[in-house]
C-alpha cells in the first residue's frame, strides 16, 4: 500500500520533470509544478530524486549526437541485426563520407565544466553575485569567484554578460585566445576559430590578447583595446583590432533565439544555423555561393529555420533521419 | 576510519579469505583466461568494499559474488562494445581529423556503459524519445513528429524511462 502510493508519487515526480525539460513549458506549468512540491514533503524528496537522476546525464549529448547514435546502437543491438545493411548502419556510413568533406567546428567534451549548453540549448545561468549569464548552444564555462575577482573562463562557444557592478571586483570572462574585463556592464563574448569576438552592448570593456609566451605574460606586455557600447573587438592571434562599429541588436539576436540575416550570403547563414543543429548539416559552398538571403531565422526550431530558407531561396532541404540533412541548389 | 567502515572492511576481509579462491575458479572457468580472471575477482571485491548493501544480510556469499562478478563481466563487454561504436560514429560526424581526447573518452565511455545499462530493457520508443528530450534537448512537440506518437505521448515516456532508471539504481543499492 505504502508501496503504490511511493510509486505513485515517483511517476508524478517524473512526469513534472518530462513537462519542465518539454521545451514548451510556461509560467503556469511552473507555478503548478511548484505547488505540487509544497503540497507534500514526499513530493519535494521525490522531485529532488528525479532531479538528481537527471542530471546524471549531464555530459553525454555535447558531440553532435554521437553519444546518442551509441547508446541507439548498442541497446538496438538485437533488433539491428536482423536488418544489417539497410537502415541507421548505411546512413551512419553516409554520413561519414560526407563528412570528411566538412570541418566540423570540433566540440570538446566539458564533462568537467561548471556550466555547459548542449546543441541546440540556450541556458541561463545566475551567478553568485547577482550578475547572470546566457549561454549560446554548444557552450561551457568554469567560475572562478575570488575576493578580489570575478572570473568566468570560456573554454569554447558564445555567452552574454550581465554583469552585476561591484567597483572592489572586476568581472573578466576568459578564454584561450584573451580576457574582456568589465566594471558593470553587458557584453558578449564569442570563441572563434581564430580567435576571440567580443560585442559590448553597455559601457565599455577592456579587452586583451593571451600573452604569446609566459615571459611576455610576465613583463605585462599583453595587447589590449577598450571597447565601448555599439562596438566589436576582435583578439586574433596576440593583437586586439580596433574597435568597429557593429549593430548589437543584430549580434545579440541569439539571446533571443533568432538568427538575423540581412542580404548575408546562405553559406553564412547555413554556417550559423549548424551550430544550433545536432547531426550534420551538408552542403556545397560552391553550388550556394550566388545565393543570398535576408530573413529571420528561429534558433531555437532550426527545422524550421530550414523550411524558411527553402521558402526564401531556391534550395532544397531533404533530411535522412535526424542525423543528416542535405541542401542542395533547387 | 569509522566503526560502520572498520566492520565493512572486516566482513570483506572474512569474504575474501572464504571465497576469493573459489571466485577465482569460478572467473577462469568463464573467461578462459586466469589475468583477466584474478582482475576480475579484484574489481568484484572493490565493487563489494564500496557498495551499500548490508553484508551481514547477506545469506548465500556465494552467489551474491558471482552476481556482482557477472554483472562486471556484462559491463566489461557492454564498456568495449560502446567504445568501438562511440568511436565510430564520433569519426563518421567528424572526420577522422579530429579524435576525442583520450581523457574525455574515457570518461564519455563511462558515461555511457552506465547509462546503456540504466536504459537497458526499456522499449524503443520510450528510449529513444528518452535520449532525445535528455541528450539532445529537443522538445517534446519535435519527437512526437519524428516517432510518430502524439506529444502528450512523450511526456508518458520520459517519466516512464526515468522511473525505469531509478529502479535500477535502487536494486544496485541493494
Amino acid at each position: 500500500m505504502i508501496r503504490d502510493e511511493q510509486r505513485r508519487i515517483l511517476g508524478e515526480a517524473a512526469e513534472w520533470l518530462a513537462t519542465l525539460h518539454s521545451g514548451d513549458v510556461d509560467d503556469a506549468d511552473r507555478s503548478c509544478c511548484r505547488d505540487w512540491r509544497r503540497a507534500d514533503p514526499r513530493h519535494e524528496r521525490a522531485y529532488r530524486k528525479m532531479e538528481n537522476l537527471w542530471r546524471r546525464f549531464e555530459g553525454l549529448g555535447s558531440d553532435g549526437g554521437a553519444a546518442t547514435s551509441t547508446l541507439n546502437a548498442v541497446l538496438g543491438a538485437r533488433r539491428r541485426q536482423r536488418l544489417r545493411g539497410g537502415g541507421a548502419l548505411a546512413v551512419v556510413l553516409l554520413v561519414g563520407a560526407s563528412a570528411s568533406l566538412l570541418s566540423l567546428p570540433f566540440a570538446p567534451l566539458d564533462l568537467l565544466a561548471d556550466y555547459r549548453s548542449a546543441t541546440g540549448e540556450q541556458r541561463h545561468v545566475a551567478l553568485p553575485d547577482g550578475s547572470e549569464l546566457v549561454l549560446n548552444s554548444g557552450t561551457a564555462v568554469d567560475l572562478d569567484y575570488s575576493a578580489g575577482e570575478r572570473r568566468v573562463r570560456l573554454r569554447h562557444g558564445e555567452l552574454l554578460a550581465r554583469v552585476a557592478p561591484d567597483r572592489g571586483r572586476p568581472f573578466v570572462v576568459e578564454s584561450a585566445a584573451g580576457t574582456a574585463r568589465a566594471l558593470g556592464t553587458e557584453y558578449t563574448v564569442r570563441i572563434r576559430e581564430d580567435g576571440m569576438d567580443v560585442v559590448v552592448t553597455e559601457s565599455s570593456v577592456e579587452v586583451c590578447a593571451a600573452p604569446p609566451t609566459a615571459s611576455a605574460a610576465h613583463h605585462g606586455r599583453a595587447h589590449c583595446a577598450a571597447a565601448v557600447a555599439g562596438q566589436r573587438a576582435r583578439v586574433r592571434g596576440d593583437r586586439v583590432s580596433a574597435p568597429q562599429a557593429v549593430d548589437t541588436a543584430l549580434e545579440t539576436a541569439w539571446v533571443k533565439q533568432r538568427l538575423v540575416a540581412d542580404d548575408r550570403p546562405l553559406s553564412e547563414v547555413l554556417k550559423e544555423l549548424r551550430r544550433y543543429r545536432s547531426g550534420v548539416l551538408h552542403y556545397d559552398d560552391k553550388a550556394l555561393s550566388n545565393i543570398r538571403v535576408s530573413g529571420v531565422f528561429p534558433l531555437d526550431d532550426t527545422d524550421r529555420a530550414l523550411d524558411l530558407l527553402a521558402a526564401l531561396a531556391p534550395i532544397q532541404v531533404r533530411h535522412y533521419t535526424g542525423l543528416l540533412t542535405l541542401i542542395s541548389p533547387r | 576510519m569509522g566503526a560502520e567502515s572498520y566492520y565493512r572492511n572486516e566482513a570483506v576481509k572474512v569474504l575474501y579469505s572464504h571465497h576469493h579462491g573459489w571466485l577465482m575458479g569460478w572467473l577462469r572457468k568463464k573467461l578462459g583466461c586466469s589475468q583477466r580472471a584474478a582482475d576480475m575477482a579484484q574489481d568484484t571485491f572493490l565493487r563489494v568494499l564500496t557498495s551499500h548493501a548490508d553484508l551481514n544480510a547477506v545469506k548465500e556469499p556465494r552467489a551474491y559474488l558471482t552476481t556482482i562478478a557477472g554483472r562486471l563481466i556484462i559491463d566489461d563487454a557492454r564498456r568495449k562494445k560502446v567504445e568501438h561504436l562511440y568511436l565510430e560514429t564520433w569519426s563518421a560526424l567528424h572526420g577522422n581529423d579530429v579524435a576525442p581526447s583520450s581523457q574525455s573518452l574515457v570518461e564519455v565511455v563511462e558515461l555511457l556503459t552506465a547509462v546503456a545499462r540504466l536504459l537497458e530493457g526499456l522499449p524503443e520508443k520510450p528510449r529513444r524519445a528518452f535520449l532525445m528530450s535528455r541528450l539532445e534537448g529537443r522538445s517534446h512537440g519535435e519527437i512526437a513528429k519524428a516517432l510518430g506518437v502524439s506529444v502528450s505521448m512523450i511526456k508518458k515516456y520520459v517519466a516512464r524511462a526515468l522511473l525505469h532508471c531509478l529502479d535500477l539504481l535502487d536494486e544496485d543499492q541493494r
